[in-house]
């Protein structure tokens, strides 16, 4: 089921109601059909793959929580590891290995193919529930958080519709108390969450899915022909496709939470206004990249890891130059670009910002020297441009492609032609402009003017007449979301 | 359960439930008081809004049988009607809005694929005509090999617009052919042809009449229950219904501001997009291989266009459109004609305009009936005189080749 579809709204208008009106136990099964519906109306026979997940970690956890023998702590550990990162290899990165492996045969002089006799599709959201049954494990293992006995409770956890598909990726300890003990009722909760639903419908269905079109014309053209602008143009248009439509579902998925009074930590905050490589990794995808800091850098670093869902990898940019903490950062980013996609392009885009990160690491200490507002604003159009160009491989065919049009974009030579349609550098630039706006009205003048409601709510008002309108007008699932190929 | 909670970043909203609330009340009440007066009575078609108050989108009948439809969406309506006729050899004519729109339209007056009809009707033909809004050569040719395996074609008409290939995109009316697979086979002949299969096949491979606003849940319970669902709000709410209008609306008015702001008018100049130009060149290309390989008659033609305003392109691309279009119809051994200069002036009409502060501007392209009487006797000599006289071949085979005379004075661009 797609947030933005007319059904989401009718199962959103039932299970609400319904978690507000009944007891704990009904209450949480009621959490649970939904769920199982949410995921089912994608396909119900991946439902099956998704509850032997769940049971693995379930009972996996139940029995670390019984002993205390090191040994076989950390051979239920790997139990719980081998399957679910086994069950996430295999779907998600069967064709990819078996490609490279006739590719590197055949480079060899190998005259053998390895073929798969069978079509694997992915399942909807592996990646991000894969992630939150292990870091509940994890959890376990750490004693960071006692093993759940209530199953249907922790399958609340692990399947709670909101957050099934693409997050943000959850520790047990921010939802399932909130899953176990409803929040008192607050009419301000239901306000906020319908606002956080709005906001997100709009980013997708309005901005997001009519900004696609324009974004695959650009990419589906043969790239050799691109100047440099035109480069600069899609990878910032896609950046801000990519950005919208995730943040969008993020807002939603908030929100949904919020109307059931259940408070989620934030998933984006203003990454394109983030002023460092450090900025940036604190905004963007939060969920993801808190998750790669505790469970993968900090580790792989020797640092204690934490036990929230916030903060991002902000850490990692921050930290001196050490071989270990070096090889954790490449390697982490590494793994966080792999896991968006089982593609060598998406390992790119995570070793492109690895390198940026560790150039930041060396070089803050000169830049730190200037003044501040130079530093500000600097360090805002470069990161800017580091990300965006960033977006290049994450969208791009082919490696090939990504090659060609970052030699472009650095071309000097290259600036002098526009090769695309006029509408696509005007869009850009709209975009552009009321995303630096909304930071400032967010940021400067809603705070301001929320201190005199006779302007704000009439002002207000009619912003939400606007989005209301246009959500109205544009909601139709006519594209999935960017992260359900992830 | 004995979890201890982790302090969670975003609490209960620290700002009242009033002024989160209110502003929420009040924005649904305006949005829908905006939304009924603008649209409680609207059946505009924004998709040939370019047309225009004074322009009419035309699809004509013969008998009750349509023999003008748009791609896709009514094909078997127009095929139905062929088989009723008995079956007869089919003359094809592909095109855009200049074929369709009538400006100043009269009841009872007609366009050239009327005409076209009536006038091969006594040679035992029917001419069928299938036109979109702004379409590009790349869409034509996925119609064409559609159609191709639907019809037995003795000729085909082609116009082609140079402002029209600057679009790549093809409309989702148009890519549901490619859930046919003896179209995409055909398509896949060519490389520009393995481009759109690639590109657009994917998405309509095993669902022909798939809606494109629910591509995202496609072939899933999701699909079902949300066409349901639209399917029982449609019927009960006309705001509902009418919300492709109100699309159409958003995207026209959001053109409106843009060439304000940007000060783009009607006669701004809008150069050629370079892999756009490219990709429909070869889609040309590609179809007159296809129709030669199939024995199929080809006349391409240069649209008509208005002589005393200034034109949205530039004169150097635009004459160098021409002499491409003829080079690839001499090289694929396709007749070509230039009707750029074959309708008067006056007979061109005007269009609403896309700036705030303007009615009215004057519309290029579109013409009145007279002009589609010209046009249609235009193309009604050529077919007589080139593609009718070409000889049948005896089978589907491709050794059936068409080689018109490339010095045959039929080849040289009409005058007006």
């Amino acid at each position: 089921m797609l947030f933005n579809s007319v059904t989401y709204l009718v199962l959103l208008a039932i299970t609400v109601p319904l978690w507000w009106l009944l007891p704990r136990r009904p209450r949480l099964w009621v959490v649970f059909i939904s769920s199982v519906l949410f995921y089912g109306f994608w396909r119900f026979d991946f439902l099956g793959l998704l509850a032997l997940n769940s049971v693995i970690d379930y009972v996996v956890a139940l029995a670390l929580d019984k002993t205390e023998n090191p040994r076989r702590r950390w051979a239920l550990l790997l139990t719980s590891l081998v399957t679910n990162l086994g069950l996430l290899m295999f779907f998600k990165y069967a064709y990819f290995l078996t490609d490279n492996a006739n590719g590197l045969m055949a480079l060899l002089g190998i005259d053998r193919e390895f073929e798969i006799p069978f079509k694997i599709i992915l399942p909807l959201g592996i990646s991000f529930y894969t992630f939150q049954t292990l870091s509940y494990t994890i959890d376990v293992f750490r004693r960071n958080i006692p093993a759940e006995r209530d199953f249907i409770l922790y399958a609340d956890f692990v399947i709670f519709f909101p957050q099934l598909v693409a997050g943000p990726i959850l520790r047990a300890s921010e939802v399932m108390t909130q899953l176990c003990t409803r929040n008192p009722f607050h009419w301000a909760d239901v306000a906020q969450g319908f606002r956080r639903i709005l906001y997100g419908l709009f980013l997708k269905v309005c901005l997001a899915d009519n900004i696609a079109g324009i974004v695959d014309t650009g990419f589906n053209q043969d790239v050799s022909g691109f100047s440099a602008l035109d480069v600069w143009t899609l990878a910032f248009l896609f950046g801000f496709q990519i950005y919208f439509d995730f943040a969008g579902y993020s807002h939603i998925a908030i929100g949904s939470a919020n109307l059931m009074g259940i408070h989620f930590p934030e998933n984006f905050n203003f990454p394109y206004m983030a002023t460092s490589p450090r900025d940036f990794w604190r905004r963007w995808h939060i969920s993801l990249s808190s998750w790669i800091r505790d469970y993968l850098y900090l580790p792989l670093a020797g640092v204690k890891a934490h036990d929230h869902s916030s903060g991002g990898l902000a850490e990692a940019t921050s930290a001196e130059h050490t071989g270990r903490r070096d090889r954790a950062l490449f390697l982490s980013w590494a793994i966080m670009g792999l896991w968006h996609g089982a593609n060598w392009t998406f390992l790119v885009w995570g070793l492109w910002h690895a390198c940026f990160v560790f150039l930041y690491r060396t070089t803050r200490g000169v830049f730190g020297k200037l003044p501040a507002a130079v530093q500000a604003l600097g360090g805002w159009g470069l990161t800017l441009a580091i990300a965006m160009l960033g977006w290049v491989p994450f969208r791009a065919a082919t490696l090939s492609d990504t090659f060609t049009m970052w030699k472009q974009a650095i071309n000097p030579l290259a600036y002098r032609s526009l090769n695309l349609f006029e509408n696509t550098y005007v869009v850009t630039a709209a975009l552009f402009v009321l995303t630096v706006a909304t930071y400032v009205v967010d940021r400067w003048v809603a705070p301001k003017l929320r201190q005199v409601p006779l302007v704000w709510i009439p002002l207000e008002s009619i912003a939400f007449a606007f989005l209301i309108a246009a959500v109205f007008i544009y909601l139709r699932p006519i594209r999935q979301y960017i992260y359900f190929q992830f | 359960m004995t979890m201890k909670p982790v302090a969670v970043p975003d609490g209960p909203p620290p700002r009242s439930a009033w002024t989160l609330g209110m502003p929420l009340v009040a924005g649904a009440v305006l949005a829908a008081f905006w939304l009924h007066s603008t649209f409680g009575s609207d059946e505009t078609n924004y998709e040939d809004f370019a047309l225009g108050e004074n322009t009419l989108a035309v699809y004509a009948d013969y008998q009750g049988d349509l023999i003008h439809g748009q791609d896709h969406t009514n094909v078997d309506k127009v095929l139905a009607g062929w088989k009723r006729r008995g079956e007869r050899p089919v003359g094809l004519m592909l095109g855009n809005s200049q074929i369709h729109g009538i400006n100043q339209y009269a009841p009872g007056q007609e366009n050239v694929p009327p005409l076209l009809f009536k006038r091969c009707l006594p040679r035992g033909m029917d001419v069928l005509t299938f036109t979109q809004p702004s379409a590009s050569l790349q869409e034509h040719y996925i119609l064409f090999e559609y159609l191709r395996q639907r019809f037995p074609l003795r000729f085909l008409v082609l116009p082609t617009v140079f402002i029209n290939q600057r679009n790549i995109d093809i409309r989702a009316s148009v890519a549901a052919s490619l859930s046919d697979k003896e179209t995409r086979a055909a398509l896949e002949e060519s490389a520009v042809g393995r481009h759109l299969v690639a590109l657009h096949g994917a998405e309509v491979e095993s669902e022909a009449e798939a809606d494109a606003n629910l591509a995202g849940v496609r072939e899933t319970t999701a699909e079902r229950s949300e066409r349901a669902l639209n399917t029982w709000l449609d019927k009960r709410w006309s705001l509902w219904r009418a919300r492709p209008q109100e699309r159409g609306y958003v995207v026209t008015e959001l053109s409106r501001v843009r060439n304000t702001l940007l000060g783009i008018s009607g006669e701004s100049k809008r150069g050629i997009v370079p892999a756009a130009y490219e990709a429909n060149l070869e889609a040309l290309a590609a179809i007159l291989t296809s129709a030669h390989k199939h024995g199929i008659a080809v006349l391409v033609y240069i649209t008509p266009i208005r002589r005393d305003i200034e034109p949205p392109y530039f004169a150097d691309e635009y004459d160098k459109f021409c002499q491409d279009v003829e080079h690839v119809a001499a090289e694929h051994h396709a007749y070509f004609a230039n009707y750029g200069g074959l309708v008067p002036d006056k007979f061109y009409g005007t269009h609403d305009s896309m700036v705030f502060g303007q009615r009215v501007q004057p519309d290029f392209f579109h013409f009145q009936a007279e002009a589609h009487t010209i046009l249609a006797q235009a193309i009604g000599d050529r077919i007589e005189q080139d593609l009718l006289k070409q000889p049948q071949p005896a089978s589907d085979s491709a050794s059936q080749h068409l080689e018109p005379d490339p010095h045959s004075p039929s080849r040289l661009p009409a005058g007006p």
